[in-house]
């Protein structure tokens, strides 16, 4: 089943930013991640408690930046590129 | 969530982190007064490190805020992967003691590219005991750069 497999896949990158998002924040409740998939590429929405954004963006976007690098790093062994968006 | 009170240790965080990314790795740590290092090891792990070591910063600089906020920890934080960091200190200061000889048989200062502090510090540290040799650093951040002189 190729689309599953597909699907097992993004799961992995959206549990890793979960999981990083809601070490970093106060409210790990408000933390949500979607995830759209395309063949080649997954965009995952991250959405925090409004007090959060700054935790997960941090100075001069340095977190947000370092957690891009990391899923982007998972993704390419995947052979797909993957897009982290922060929604506030 | 219930990973992250499982593993309110640095190692524990990289260990959860990795398990994440799907890596068959072995995570080993050590700590002193000054910093807690976690070493990461296994086969296929160029991922891990990215280009010029940016994903291996970018993991450790996660581990930090992380381990900062729920650990309750300050001390430096130092993540490696096959001693990657290790192997990459010690080059720099091969070439700090190639360009110091340099500087001794041509008797003219030799100017290094611009670095960042932590590694001027390996530079400076990796000549500092070579007769003869002194080193300053010159110019503004992030153009700040290792002189190396005869004395």
């Amino acid at each position: 089943m190729e689309s599953n497999d597909g699907n097992d896949r993004g799961l992995e990158m959206k549990e890793l930013l979960e999981y990083l998002a809601k070490a970093l924040v106060d409210n790990p409740d408000g933390v949500e991640v979607t995830s759209v998939e395309g063949e080649r590429s997954v965009i995952l929405q991250l959405r925090v408690d409004p007090s959060d954004v700054g935790k997960v963006i941090g100075k001069n976007g340095r977190i947000a930046q370092a957690m891009r690098t990391l899923i982007k790093a998972s993704a390419t062994r995947e052979g797909r590129n993957a897009i982290v968006e922060i929604i506030d | 969530m219930e990973a992250l009170e499982r593993s309110v240790t640095p190692k524990g965080i990289v260990v959860d982190i990795v398990n994440l990314m799907n890596l068959r790795t072995r995570v080993t740590s050590w700590e002193d007064e000054e910093e807690i290092h976690v070493d990461i090891w296994g086969d296929d792990l160029g991922i891990l490190i990215g280009k010029g070591g940016a994903t291996l910063q970018a993991l450790q600089d996660l581990v930090a805020v992380i381990v900062r906020k729920n650990c309750g920890e300050d001390r430096r934080i130092v993540v490696d992967v096959e001693r990657y960091r290790e192997r990459k200190k010690q080059k720099l200061r091969e070439y700090a003691e190639r360009m110091a000889e340099r500087a001794m048989t041509t008797g003219k200062a030799v100017r290094l590219e611009p670095m960042g502090a932590r590694e001027r510090k390996i530079v400076h540290d990796a000549v500092k005991d070579i007769p003869g040799i002194e080193s300053k650093s010159e110019g503004e951040e992030p153009q700040r750069r290792v002189v190396i002189s005869p004395a």
